[in-house]
């Protein structure tokens, strides 16, 4: 459209040049400048779309945005094991159905009245976790999810021979897949059992935050899927912020804090037995 | 200087040289950028594809289901984690929006018009999202278990709650379950 009505105005221009040979090319220049505009402004009204899709890059976040250090927090008092998180996390990180890949998945502890624990996580609780042992024989029972710890001194990081795994400057860590040589030290390493060789691409696959998603100002798949909030994300350094406060208000745990990795994902109410 | 030491030093100088012609050109572009790493990877990373849309775009054309929802004893919970992912079906409605516009008689503005798209009715089965109202959809959350406390989510014995053989949506309504 815009071509079309460009070359119209050029023939009318040239004519016009013939009836008036005063006009000069600064004025077609102009008049030329006018009409381009109209028309850009026409296009933006005519396609909300596009002005939106304007907004949202110019709102966008830094990628990677070095003033922000991304953290994790699970209240275990609200964590019911109905397995959400761990399934919105496959779809949307396409993670294999097979139930021994995970980027996250929920374990449920038994203490039992003999003292003994029984600790279990069929098919990562994405089915929904079900009571296997009869409530007389039971001392206590909690849900422990499970992710990524995002560790400020990640010994994954560490053992990588070729660098492929590395800490982005906004405090996740992630994987370069295409320097990975699925050498597996990374998954022997991780203290917490976080990640996996993909069967597909034959590379090492763990959480990521969902930073694809953080960065399009969306909160993780998990969060967005738990039913009852118990999962939270947010800035660490942002001393107001819901994550800080959180963390702030409740006696909140690392776990397996004599390894000192640093962990960035907190536990409120992180039972003894768990540590 | 001893002529062993010349050519020894000749020999360095070369394979000095020959690893700094190797690494200019194997050495990716962006490699160094924020650490000892490529940085275009953080870039390729954050540039994957949602599939969980924004939660608040179901509520456009579903306003219904949202108010009822927005109200009652679900309203925290998520309409994708019932009803799945809904990338693919908001991408149908994106496909196809040229069939939904019209233009405002007064401004000549061209939006896209609510009434039609919620009049919609040949979306293909694969746009579709799922409908879970079989009994387990919801025993996932609400069967006994010792490890739910009663005062995040209520329980109930499933062997032993009214008519064990009906759907729970038969008596509740899934967005406003307590009406
Ligand atoms: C652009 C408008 C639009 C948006 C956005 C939208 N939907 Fe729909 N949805 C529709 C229409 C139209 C139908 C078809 C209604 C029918 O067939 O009766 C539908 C059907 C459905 C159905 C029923 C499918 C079936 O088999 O009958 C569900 C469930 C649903 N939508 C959920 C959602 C959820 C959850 C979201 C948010 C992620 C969403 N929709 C976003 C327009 C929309
Ligand atoms: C607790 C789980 C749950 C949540 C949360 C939920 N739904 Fe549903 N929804 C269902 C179930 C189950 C059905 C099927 C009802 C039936 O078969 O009678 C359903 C049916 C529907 C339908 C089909 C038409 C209808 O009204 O029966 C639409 C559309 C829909 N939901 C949209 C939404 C939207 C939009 C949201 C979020 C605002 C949402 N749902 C949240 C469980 C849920
Ligand atoms: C993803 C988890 C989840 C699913 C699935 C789910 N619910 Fe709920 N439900 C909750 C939560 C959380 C509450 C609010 C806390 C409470 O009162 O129990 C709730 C509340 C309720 C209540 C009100 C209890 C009360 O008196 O306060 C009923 C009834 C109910 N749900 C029925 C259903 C039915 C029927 C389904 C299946 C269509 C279903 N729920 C699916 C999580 C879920
Ligand atoms: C025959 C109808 C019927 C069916 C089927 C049914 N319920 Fe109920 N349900 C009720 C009634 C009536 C109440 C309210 C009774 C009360 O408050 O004690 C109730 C209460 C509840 C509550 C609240 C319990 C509490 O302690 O306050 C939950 C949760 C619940 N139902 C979930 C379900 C689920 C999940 C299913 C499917 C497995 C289901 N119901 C099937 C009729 C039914």
């Amino acid at each position: 459209m815009p071509s079309s009505a460009c070359s119209k105005f050029l023939i009318q221009n040239k004519m016009e040049t013939e009836k008036d040979k005063s006009k000069t090319r600064r004025d077609f220049f102009k008049a030329s400048a006018l009409v381009a505009t109209g028309l850009a402004l026409n296009a933006v009204v005519m396609k909300p779309g596009r002005a939106a899709a304007e907004i949202e890059r110019a709102t966008a976040a830094k990628i990677p945005d070095p003033d922000v250090q991304y953290g994790f927090a699970i209240d275990l008092d609200k964590c019911i094991g109905c397995g959400n998180c761990a399934k919105a996390c496959k779809i949307e990180n396409d993670v294999p159905q097979e139930p021994f890949y995970f980027r996250t998945w929920v374990e449920q502890y038994v203490v039992k009245c003999d003292e003994t624990m029984k600790i279990e996580s069929p098919n990562g609780g994405i089915d929904g976790l079900k009571q296997s042992v009869s409530k007389e024989g039971i001392e206590k029972s909690f849900f422990v999810p499970k992710m990524c710890n995002h560790c400020a001194k990640s010994p994954c990081e560490q053992v990588c021979p070729v660098g492929a795994t590395f800490r982005s400057p906004d405090g996740v860590v992630l994987i370069d897949k295409e320097y990975c040589i699925g050498c597996g030290y990374c998954v022997q390493s991780c203290p917490y059992g976080c990640r996996y060789i993909s069967p597909i691409t034959h590379t090492v696959d763990k959480c990521t935050m969902c930073y694809h998603r953080l960065k399009k100002g969306l909160q993780p798949a998990c969060v967005e899927a738990c039913p009852t909030g118990a999962r939270m994300q947010g800035n660490l350094r942002d001393k107001d912020g819901p994550l800080v406060k959180f963390i702030k208000e409740h006696n909140c745990r690392v776990l397996k804090p004599h390894l000192n990795t640093a962990p960035k994902l907190f536990y409120n109410s992180l039972s003894e037995k768990v540590i | 200087m001893p002529q062993q030491v010349t050519r020894l030093l000749i020999v360095f100088a070369v394979f000095i040289g020959m690893f700094l012609v190797a690494a200019a050109f194997l050495k990716p572009a962006s490699f160094g950028e924020y650490g000892h790493y490529r940085g275009n990877a953080i870039k390729e990373i954050a540039a994957k594809e949602i599939k969980f849309v924004d939660r608040k775009s179901c509520a456009n054309c579903h306003n219904d289901n949202s108010d009822a929802l927005a109200g009652a004893e679900h309203a925290l919970i998520n309409c994708q984690t019932c009803h799945g992912p809904g990338y693919k079906h908001n991408q149908w409605f994106e496909q196809n929006k040229s069939r939904f516009m019209r233009q405002d008689p007064a401004s000549g503005i061209w939006t896209v018009d609510t009434i039609l798209v919620r009049a919609a009715k040949d979306i293909p089965e694969e746009y579709k999202l799922l409908k879970p109202n079989e009994r387990d959809a919801c025993l996932k959350c609400h069967a006994i278990n010792a490890a739910r406390r009663e005062k995040v989510v209520r329980q109930i014995d499933v062997t032993d709650h009214y008519d064990v053989k009906k759907k729970c949506v038969e008596c509740h309504p899934p967005h406003a379950p307590n009406s």
